[in-house]
């Protein structure tokens, strides 16, 4: 099963994958419509993406009266029907992330589909600090990095 | 998603069709909202779809006998075939595409992919670079809601539009004027070689610009006539003299819309003075101006440097020749003519055929000189001497990886600065000619009317030098070229009609020819190369619509066997009944990119004799894989002028939905034609049929 992978340390900020993600997916025309959200310091220079992160055990699904927020056993990935919603915003408090946002102009729940499988962020961030990997790949760079500090010491003995 | 009709909706939303999604403004926003068009970016690029999974190249073993390979040809695996078959439909270029895919060899695809993904800022113009108070983005989701002048979306885009088209003009008009100089220079006998050919058109041209017709000599003719041009691009007139030349319900529409041109170099300056911070926001305003600025171009700088290139070189008569890569030749020494002024390549192929340089040739080994155009130049010197073109825009560096190319001899306009690194892994020599147009890693060598004789035969020596440098093992032409005909000036298809437009406008009023469609501008990597273009030109034959082409849309149409009398098998009953009877073929090649104001001039001719404007007529433009900014300056003016014209690639303006609506929909409230953006071919042929109709019925025919 796919998921998303954010490596904050190659993030560079420059918001190309909101961009996207309100084209995609903005009912509206209004690009306050992105699901992910880019937090830039720029005394640091330090940008860090955030976004549904699809838990298995999610609070805003536990929390929800309606059922409009579910899980999608097929989909793998937690589901808003806008239908089901009474916008009583219980999930945007459950959420520990922050990641439901109610927008009131546009009357939804701003949260993360995937784009159905192909997320538009991940395709458009020029940095891959956005991942759609396997689920069992998705440390794989982390953890050959941290296996790779053994090479050397490990072949001079 | 699908189309969205266009009535129903309110003013204030945006419909693209096909692949787009109907926006609509909130009714209860209270602060400016960005309407973003949705762009699928992923759409116009089956290379990024193909490159998703970064496939390896692999030799694959071969079990049992193994196959006879030669040197240059290691075996392809077929995710490089799919990958070539991906990018280009012309099957010659695919193979040399392989090749240099194999080779490691890098062309302008290749640098498509590493950009990408682009900057969506860039691609939905809402990126402001232009003073120092930026570089500014807007992107509400971080409250930029305007840039530090204060410039919001609709103004930003509305700028960097109109820097498009200007520039676009700009090429053109340059490329004018320098005909136009040239001229001067045959009048005070100092041009080297170059002469008046066709007198006829210089004396109707004097007595279009009220020149004194008591002048007998030529020389103070040309000379007469040369200064009253160049008053062409100042800021004296109040109109430029082609407007003359507009029908007049067509001129009342500009007047109206107050868009009228004046002078050539005079609206690209005012243009460029509105770029400039702080000098308006009202973008109507602002890309009115870029519609007087384009038609400054195509009534104006084009419309000169067609009807003077056909003074100094000879209008075009239809001329049969050759296309595609194949057209080099193993045994002759290859020059390739690329660029856009026919100026350097006329004088190239005056002494080309001279005994010393032939002489010099065989001395080398070569059976001959060969020379092939690329691109516009490649269009001019085939259009007028029938030169062989060896392909389009995105034919060049391919054309150098055929390993037997001795010479890349360039002027100026869509020559890819990329061409020495070509170059370098063969033997060619990239050679400009243009003080303006110089490239590191190239050879210069500044050509002037003076001594341009002089220059051409330097440039002929070092290209004949070149060839005893070619390496065998790096040769390699892809195929065989085929036949095409050009060479279809106004004048060319009155001759054909027999002196007067009355068949072509009966057929039109009976219905034996629906109408006609203009399929021009360039080739875009985000686009299978060609693809779009024939497939378009096919579809519209087949339902008697008659095609005229220019630029990389002709030489496109050319390689896929359209611009033959055989080709009128393609076409519905009526047109192929047509075309039989003349012995023409079903698509006409009409010219370069300057050579569509011969369109202009076809369409105001059979305007006056309906004595109805241009918008009326059953006439749509096409520019199905445009990539220039002159492509959007050529739009421009054809839009001004009356007809609507369809895009393949958007523009970069999504992120105004103010400007996408001006130039969709509101206006054609000013000049009766507008834009769609459909990048579907097939779609885009479908909605021009149905414009056809609407202008058919429209006139009651």
């Amino acid at each position: 099963m796919k998921m998303m992978m954010i490596h904050p340390n190659r993030c560079i900020g420059c918001q190309n994958c909101e961009l996207a993600c309100s084209i995609a997916k903005g009912t509206d025309s209004s690009l306050g419509s992105s699901r992910i959200h880019i937090f830039t310091w720029a005394d640091s220079g330090v940008s860090v993406p955030t976004v549904c992160q699809q838990c298995g055990d999610a609070p805003c699904v536990t929390v929800c009266p309606t059922g409009a927020m579910h899980q999608d056993p097929n989909a793998g990935y937690v589901v808003w029907d806008s239908d089901r919603c009474i916008r009583c915003k219980m999930c945007t408090q459950a959420c520990p992330f922050g990641d439901a946002v109610y927008s009131a102009r546009q009357d939804v729940i701003l949260k993360c589909d995937t784009c159905q499988g192909d997320p538009q962020c991940v395709k458009n961030c020029p940095e891959h600090a956005l991942e759609w990997v396997e689920d069992r790949q998705s440390t794989l760079s982390r953890r050959y990095s941290y296996a790779e500090r053994f090479k050397e010491p490990l072949e001079e003995l | 998603m699908g189309t969205v009709a266009l009535t129903g909706l309110n003013g204030n939303d945006i419909v693209i069709t096909h692949q787009c999604r109907v926006f609509k403004r909130p009714a209860d926003a209270t602060e400016r909202t960005v309407n973003i068009v949705k762009y699928d970016i992923t759409h116009n690029s089956p290379t990024v779809m193909s490159m998703a999974k970064k496939t390896e190249l692999k030799l694959v073993e071969q079990k049992g006998k193994p196959k006879e390979i030669p040197p240059q040809y290691p075996i392809k695996t077929s995710s490089i075939q799919k990958q070539a078959e991906a990018r280009t439909a012309d099957t010659l270029a695919q193979k040399c595409l392989e090749n240099c895919m194999l080779n490691g060899i890098q062309t302008a695809w290749d640098r498509l992919d590493l950009q990408k993904p682009q900057c969506l800022y860039g691609l939905n113009g809402i990126c402001c670079v232009r003073c120092t108070m930026g570089p500014c983005k807007i992107n509400p989701e971080h409250d930029q809601t305007r840039g530090v002048c204060g410039a919001d979306a609709d103004l930003i885009v509305a700028r960097n539009l109109l820097d498009a088209i200007v520039t676009g003009a700009a090429a053109h008009s340059d490329h004018g004027r320098e005909i136009v100089e040239t001229l001067l220079k045959i009048g005070e006998g100092k041009a080297q070689g170059y002469a008046i050919t066709d007198a006829k058109k210089l004396q109707s041209l004097a007595h279009e610009f009220g020149i004194d017709a008591s002048i007998k000599d030529e020389k103070e003719i040309a000379r007469t006539v040369g200064d009253a041009v160049l008053e062409e691009f100042g800021s004296r007139k109040e109109e430029l003299k082609f407007v003359r030349r507009v029908p007049p319900k067509t001129l009342a529409l500009w007047k109206e819309a107050g868009i009228i041109p004046r002078g050539v170099d005079r609206e690209i300056v005012e243009a460029m003075h509105r770029i400039h911070m702080g000098v308006g926001a009202d973008y109507t305003n602002i890309l009115l101006h870029g519609l007087r600025t384009s038609l400054a171009d195509g009534w104006g700088g084009s419309m000169i440097a067609t009807e003077f290139s056909d003074i100094l070189f000879g209008t075009p008569a239809i001329v049969k020749s050759q296309v595609n890569l194949g057209v080099v030749k193993e045994d002759q020494v290859n020059i390739s003519l690329h660029g856009h002024n026919p100026l350097l390549s006329e004088a190239v192929i005056r002494v080309a055929g001279e005994p010393e340089l032939q002489e010099y040739a065989r001395k080398t080994g070569a059976k001959g000189i060969n020379l092939v155009g690329l691109c516009c130049s490649g269009n001019e010197i085939l259009m007028r001497q029938g030169v062989p073109i060896a392909g389009n825009l995105l034919n060049q560096e391919l054309l150098i990886a055929t390993g037997v190319l001795d010479a890349m001899v360039v002027d100026y306009q869509c020559v890819f600065p990329s061409l020495p690194q070509t170059a370098a892994c063969y033997h060619t020599k990239v050679i400009t000619t243009s003080p303006k147009s110089i490239i590191p890693g190239s050879y210069h060598i500044t050509f002037q009317p003076e001594n341009a004789e002089d220059v051409a035969r330097t440039i002929i020596r070092a290209a004949i030098d070149n060839y005893s440098r070619r390496d065998p093992a790096k040769v390699f032409i892809p195929g065989d070229p085929v036949t095409l005909y050009a060479g279809f000036s106004a004048e060319a298809i009155l001759n054909a009609l027999g002196g007067t437009l009355d068949p072509l406008i009966d057929a039109i009023k009976k219905g034996t020819i629906r109408g006609i469609v203009g399929i021009v501008g360039c080739n875009n990597p985000k686009l299978r190369q060609d693809h779009s273009h024939v497939i378009l030109a096919k579809k519209l034959i087949a339902k008697d619509v008659l095609c005229v082409e220019t630029g990389c849309a002709a030489i496109a149409s050319g390689k896929a066997g359209l611009l033959t009398p055989e080709a009128a098998d393609m076409a519905g009953g009526n047109l192929k009944a047509v075309c039989k009877a003349l012995g023409m073929p079903p698509v006409l090649h009409v010219g370069s990119c300057v050579d569509n104001s011969r369109i202009l001039l076809i369409c105001a001719a059979i305007a006056n004799t309906l004595n109805v404007g241009i918008h009326q007529l059953p006439v749509v433009g096409a520019a199905p894989e445009y990539y220039s900014q002159k492509a959007l300056a050529i739009g421009s003016y054809f839009v001004a002028s009356g007809v609507t014209t369809v895009l393949g690639p958007m523009p970069n303006i999504g992120g105004s939905a103010g400007v996408v609506n001006l130039l969709t929909k509101d206006l054609s409230k000013a000049v009766h034609a507008s834009f769609l953006v459909e990048p579907d071919p097939e779609k885009a042929a479908d909605r021009i049929l149905e414009i056809i109709e609407e202008k058919r019925a429209g006139l009651g025919i």
